[in-house]
């Protein structure tokens, strides 16, 4: 078929073109004949007309061009100094030549001779670049003088002519006149390109200079104009090929102009009548062919297609359709496809909408559960288009549809697990509270929504870590599950509990409610969780503290909240767990000053404001001197002078210990070495590290740069690491700086653990026994016997004992009596700054000498 | 040797018995074509004067030929070598101008070419230059004294007290120059500017010129010009510098000057002109002037102010009149029978030692010249400051004497 569509709109087009062609060539050929009889005569004629005119323009264009050089001249020679020179009163012979250097004379001219009267010359000017060639016999010159110097001037001036190829050289005399008598003459001469004042065209292949009586005036063909003030004529040849060739060119511009305008009107009418003619019924044979194919790919369709009309009646479908819906389309036809495809489930809303989309002919789609022939549901994605005619009137509808079941049930299975995705990344998966993420965005929409006042319950089980280190962590996690339901149940829907950490839980508050509503509903959750659960038919005792804070008292910003909350909940630790407290002003203002401490700590590090102070340790038996322990202090211009307890804590939580201890040390040591030129020989410095120092490269160096002559520095290790520490590192360390001639001391030994083991692999220089150990041995027999065992267990390991706290003289001999070898305390000397123990050593050295004087 | 000098001799006659039937010429070398009036009156005097002795001076016929330079000095010049070469010609009688004989005047004393000047006023024209004879006789006003006589007139008797130059850019008027600027000095007036024109000058020039002079006027004007530049400057002053008074040279005689310049303009310039005494002559009768002039004008009632260039006439016929009796002083001597050279060379030397005096229109001459030597710078002019008068135009374009 679409071969046949081709071959019938081929035919056309060839007969309509074959028609154009005849038409348009006969009128060529008319055109043809016309120009030859009519108009080449004519042109001939004018042609003749122009080489006459051009001859007569050629001679007015050089008899102008020759004025204007004599023009020239004679302005020169009314010069009055010239005159001058002319009469005799003067004979500078540079004169014409500078004024002629000076003036823009004519590129023309190739120069100027001054004559007198007497034909003698008087001086000569030769143009820029010009050899000054005269080219002319002196009887020439001599002959134009005389000519020039006749009383009545000529109609027509001599000149002189010679012509060389395309040049001519024209000589012209200017008489220099003195009240109306020629007393001088210019004579000048100037080189003519003729090819340039005559260039060859179409009319004249040369154009001469001759003068009258010249050979060329013979050539009959030649056209002569005579100068109209000199004496000089101008001959142009005609250019007879050129005459002919112009001819031929008319005919063929003629012909030329007639053809493209022909061609192009008949290409006009070519195109229109292809719009017009061919183009339409190229056009509604490609539409046929065009809809055949349409009809062919609507048949072998997939989807399901159908046609209705205006009513929605159907009146054609394809297989598909058959296929999908399971209806025969000749059962069908004329049937309203919605009513025998649609059932009880299907959306009314989308019906409702197709409904619409019909009533307004417009498009649509959607997606549909449809029923099968045999009342199977499935889902379709349905696509109603209104058709019209070409004219825009509509006269029906096409759906187009899919069966999109299996696609419809993936993307709702993708959907749920996504659900649960977000779920699970907002809530803990073992309580199934929100977790701190939850938290977090329940906090930014309250803070969205600043209206209403926020109060947070911050809840951590007490020793629940024992729960899980005891019993497991099964146990651990039943314990945390009941605290959720406990949580779920005593709260109200609008609350959030959320769990934010192992053991720690936040309760977000409906918003309005206080702190007061805060406690009583901590308290009754507290009194439940204190209720013994039971795990595995064991009984599972857990507390919990509270910290209450809301934005209520206006203490605290809603960002804020958390953390005062944290500090309720760590005041109620503080004061004994299982406890509630609300974030007070109090509280407020105790966090305040911590902060304020830690901002000055931080300063306080910089400018270095930690000092040193030093109590004196003794020989329990000469109380000689025997060291001094290192014990800082925070000498704050703003606070005064803080003891440790007052800032380490905070300084431990701001890392900055440290930094603290590494000032200490500096400054111990060089404090020290200062009482060297006095005399004073500290044989031992003692400093508390932390385990940490121990293997710090930089307290390594410290060491190592410390002079050798100077005091044994003894570290003060706390007794827990006896039992924490043992890594290979801290072993490390610790030879590392034995072997830098550093002693080891446990410092405290008894407040913790007191791990023998510990003490045999540490193998410690001494042991410091705690003050607790050692302030009741006057009044308590059993504190008094402890510490005579630990003692002879120090023997039995080779450790010197050094007691510290020790209070009084009586301390100090029963200590001594029971094996101690070193004592340190108030009963002999208090910490001391350095400049106060210098001091101090002195006297007490001068003390003992006198005892022993007197001894 | 001896056929040689019969050649010798032979020549010698030939040449002295053409000389003796040819008559004696007389160049007369002045501008006829554009100064007629001066050249026609200096040919009138002369011939006057030759007329009164039948045309023979010293026992010879002469004729006049007039040689138009036509103001051209290098045709002068060729009248000059014509004169050499011309072994008829015994003397050059001079024009107006005076830049011919100003340039040429070494080639004159060179070659011995007798010359009379009438006219020509320009100083040293007749002072020959050092080592030089001197073949250049005047009877005319001499420069050297005309600027110290018109400074005169127009600071002692005018009384002007602010005077500015005019003069000819030419030998002529450059040669005046020095003189009158040193005589106004002389009278404790500088002059207030001095200013050179183009012999050609034209009718725009003289306007610009006149133009610039009145941004600072003067009181008076001296000056020194031809006929026809003096005529277009006269009547440019007229538009420009109504009151200035004017003095000059007599180089506007000699031309169409009357003509050309209104009376009332002559007039309300007090335009005054240096002349010789002719005029003043004539008011007293003189009878040498009468005769003269009723010879010249053919009628007996004729006087000066008929003739075109009074002075040219006057100075003509008194130099001639000179000159014939110097020639026939010259008679005597053996060198006027000889060449025309040795004619000239006995004229010269009877000029210069003249027996007779002479009697003129202007005054009776009395040895009027004497040989010329550095120290005697005047010896070769017949006329003095004393015969310098100032003359006035009537309403006819006449001179009159301003006494």
């Amino acid at each position: 078929m679409p071969t046949d569509h081709k071959l019938r709109s081929a035919t056309i087009a060839r007969r309509f073109w074959l028609l154009n062609l005849l038409i348009l060539t006969l009128t060529m050929i008319s055109s043809a004949l016309a120009v030859r009889f009519v108009a080449l005569p004519f042109f001939r004629s004018y042609q003749y007309e122009a080489i006459q005119a051009q001859a007569q323009d050629s001679a007015a264009h050089l008899n102008a061009l020759l004025m204007h050089n004599r023009s020239m001249l004679s302005m020169i020679a009314q010069d009055s100094n010239l005159v001058n020179i002319a009469l005799g009163f003067n004979n500078n012979a540079r004169y014409l030549p500078d004024l002629l250097d000076d003036l823009q004379m004519p590129e023309t001219l190739l120069w100027v001779t001054f004559y007198d009267a007497f034909n003698a010359p008087l001086s000569h000017y030769n143009a820029p670049g010009h050899p000054g060639q005269l080219r002319f016999g002196a009887h020439e010159i001599r002959d134009l003088l005389k000519q020039s110097q006749e009383a009545t001037p000529p109609d027509r001036l001599p000149v002189l002519l010679k012509a060389s190829g395309t040049e001519a050289f024209v000589v012209m005399a200017t008489p220099v006149l003195h009240q109306g008598y020629v007393e001088g003459v210019l004579v000048s001469g100037y080189r003519l390109a003729t090819d340039q004042i005559f260039p060859a065209n179409g009319i004249a292949t040369r154009t001469y200079l001759v003068q009258p009586l010249s050979g060329i005036l013979q050539r009959s063909t030649a056209q002569v104009r005579a100068l109209s003030d000199f004496r000089l004529s101008v001959a142009l040849v005609p250019d007879e090929a050129a005459v002919l060739s112009a001819g031929r060119a008319v005919m063929a511009n003629s012909m030329t102009a007639i053809a493209v305008v022909l061609i192009g009107g008949f290409g006009l009418f070519a195109l229109v009548g292809k719009a017009v003619i061919v183009a339409p019924h190229r056009k509604l044979e490609a539409k046929q062919a065009e809809l055949r194919e349409l009809a062919a790919i609507a048949e072998r369709a997939s989807d399901s297609i159908l046609i209705t009309d205006l009513e929605g009646r159907l009146v054609w479908a394809n297989p598909s359709f058959e296929k999908l819906t399971g209806h025969l389309v000749e059962d069908v036809r004329g049937l309203k496809p919605a009513n025998f495809l649609q059932g009880p489930d299907t959306d009314p809303y989308t019906r409702g909408r197709i409904r619409n989309a019909l009533e307004a002919r417009e498009a649509i789609q959607v997606e549909i559960l449809n029923y099968r022939c045999d009342d199977s549901p499935y889902w379709i994605s349905l696509s109603i288009s209104p058709l019209q005619t070409d004219r825009g009137t509509h006269y029906g509808f096409m759906a187009i549809s899919n069966d999109i079941t299996e696609a419809r049930a993936q993307r709702e299975a993708i959907v749920a697990a996504k659900l649960e995705i977000e779920h699970q990344a907002l809530h803990d998966p073992l309580t199934g509270l929100p977790n701190r993420r939850a938290l977090d965005n329940a906090l930014q929409d309250r803070a969205d929504d600043s209206t209403q006042h926020s109060t947070i319950i911050r809840i951590d089980l007490d020793h629940f870590k024992y729960v899980n280190d005891t019993m497991g962590h099964d146990a651990g996690d039943f314990i945390l599950c009941e605290v959720a339901r406990i949580l779920r149940e005593e709260t109200k829907a609008t609350d959030i509990a959320a769990r934010v950490g192992g053991d720690e839980f936040v309760l977000l508050l409906s918003p309005g409610a206080t702190s007061e509503e805060g406690r009583h509903l901590a308290q009754r959750m507290l009194d439940r969780i204190k209720i013994p659960k039971y795990f595995d038919s064991k009984s599972i005792r857990v507390g919990a503290s509270f910290g209450v804070a809301s934005t209520h008292e206006d203490l605290l910003d809603l960002d804020q909240l958390i953390i005062g909350a944290d500090a309720a909940l760590y005041a109620a630790k503080d004061a004994g767990r299982n406890r509630i407290r609300i974030y007070t002003e109090t509280l407020h203002h105790m966090v305040l000053e911590r902060r304020t401490l830690a901002r000055e700590l931080r300063r306080a590090v910089a400018r270095q404001e930690f000092v040193p102070f030093f109590q004196p340790q003794f020989d329990a038996h000469t109380h000689e001197i025997v060291g001094v322990e290192t014990l800082v202090r925070w000498d704050s211009p703003e606070l005064g002078l803080l003891p440790p307890a007052q800032f380490l804590p905070v300084a431990e939580q701001l890392s900055l210990v440290e930094d603290i201890d590494n000032q200490i040390f500096a400054k111990a040591m060089k404090q020290t070495d200062s009482l060297r030129p006095l005399g004073i020989q500290i044989p031992k410095v003692s400093v508390n590290v932390t385990v940490e120092r121990i293997h710090n490269d930089q307290v390594f160096e410290q060491i190592r740069a410390q002079r050798k002559d100077g005091p044994k520095i003894v570290f003060e290790i706390l007794e827990s690491v006896l039992v924490e520490e043992q890594s290979d590192l801290f072993r490390f360390g610790l030879d590392r700086l034995r072997e830098a001639g550093v002693q080891i001391e446990i410092d405290d030994f008894g407040s913790g653990h007191a791990s023998i083991v510990g003490l045999m692999h540490l193998q410690p220089d001494a042991m410091k026994i705690d003050q607790r150990l050692i302030r009741p041995i006057l009044n308590d027999p059993i504190a008094l016997g402890l510490l005579q065992h630990i003692v002879g267990m120090a023997n039995l390991m080779d450790l010197k004992i050094v007691a510290e706290g020790v209070e009084t003289l009586e301390h100090a001999q029963v200590l001594r009596d029971i094996g101690c070898h070193t004592l340190q305390g108030y009963a002999f000397c208090k910490p001391l700054p350095i400049k106060e123990l210098k001091v101090f050593i002195l006297q007490h050295e001068a003390r003992l000498r006198l005892q022993s004087r007197s001894s | 040797m001896f056929r040689r000098a019969i050649i010798w001799l032979a020549c010698l006659l030939a040449a002295v018995s053409t000389s003796a039937a040819e008559p004696l010429e007389i160049f007369i070398d002045a501008d006829f074509s554009k100064s007629t009036a001066s050249a026609t009156s200096i040919t009138l005097g002369v011939r006057t004067a030759l007329d009164e002795v039948g045309h023979r001076i010293g026992g010879q016929d002469v004729i006049l030929r007039s040689m138009d330079h036509r103001g051209n000095v290098k045709r002068s010049f060729r009248h000059m070598q014509d004169l050499q070469r011309n072994e008829n010609a015994l003397l050059m009688i001079g024009g107006m101008q005076s830049p011919s004989y100003l340039t040429h005047r070494d080639f004159i004393n060179e070659n011995r070419l007798l010359t009379l000047l009438p006219w020509s006023a320009a100083g040293p024209i007749t002072r020959a230059a050092e080592g030089r004879e001197n073949w250049i006789f005047r009877l005319s006003v001499d420069d050297t004294k005309s600027g110290r006589f018109l400074a005169d007139a127009a600071v002692t008797d005018a009384g002007c007290e602010s005077i500015s130059l005019l003069l000819l850019d030419t030998g002529w008027g450059k040669a005046n120059h020095g003189p009158l600027v040193a005589a106004l000095d002389a009278q404790g007036i500088p002059p207030q500017s001095v200013n050179f024109f183009a012999n050609s000058i034209g009718e725009a020039a003289a306007g610009t010129l006149a133009e610039r002079l009145s941004r600072n006027p003067p009181e008076c004007i001296i000056m020194l010009s031809n006929w026809q530049g003096g005529a277009l400057l006269v009547n440019a002053l007229h538009q420009h510098l109504p009151e200035v008074r004017l003095f000059s040279h007599w180089g506007i005689m000699g031309g169409a000057f009357s003509r050309l310049v209104p009376h009332e303009v002559r007039t309300a310039h007090g335009l005054s002109v240096l002349q010789t005494c002719g005029l003043r002559r004539e008011q007293a009768g003189n009878q040498v002037l009468r005769a003269a002039l009723s010879r010249a004008l053919e009628n007996e009632t004729g006087n000066l102010a008929d003739l075109p260039a009074p002075t040219g006439f006057v100075h003509g016929y008194d130099l001639t009149r000179v000159l014939i009796a110097a020639a026939e002083q010259a008679a005597t001597t053996p060198g006027w029978s000889g060449t025309v050279q040795q004619k000239r060379m006995a004229l010269k030397t009877a000029l210069e030692h003249l027996h007779h005096p002479v009697e003129g229109i202007l005054k009776t001459y009395s040895m009027p010249f004497a040989p010329y030597t550095a120290q005697t710078p005047d010896a070769h002019e017949a006329l003095g400051l004393g015969d310098m008068c100032l003359a006035r135009f009537n309403s006819a374009g006449q001179l009159v004497d301003m006494h």
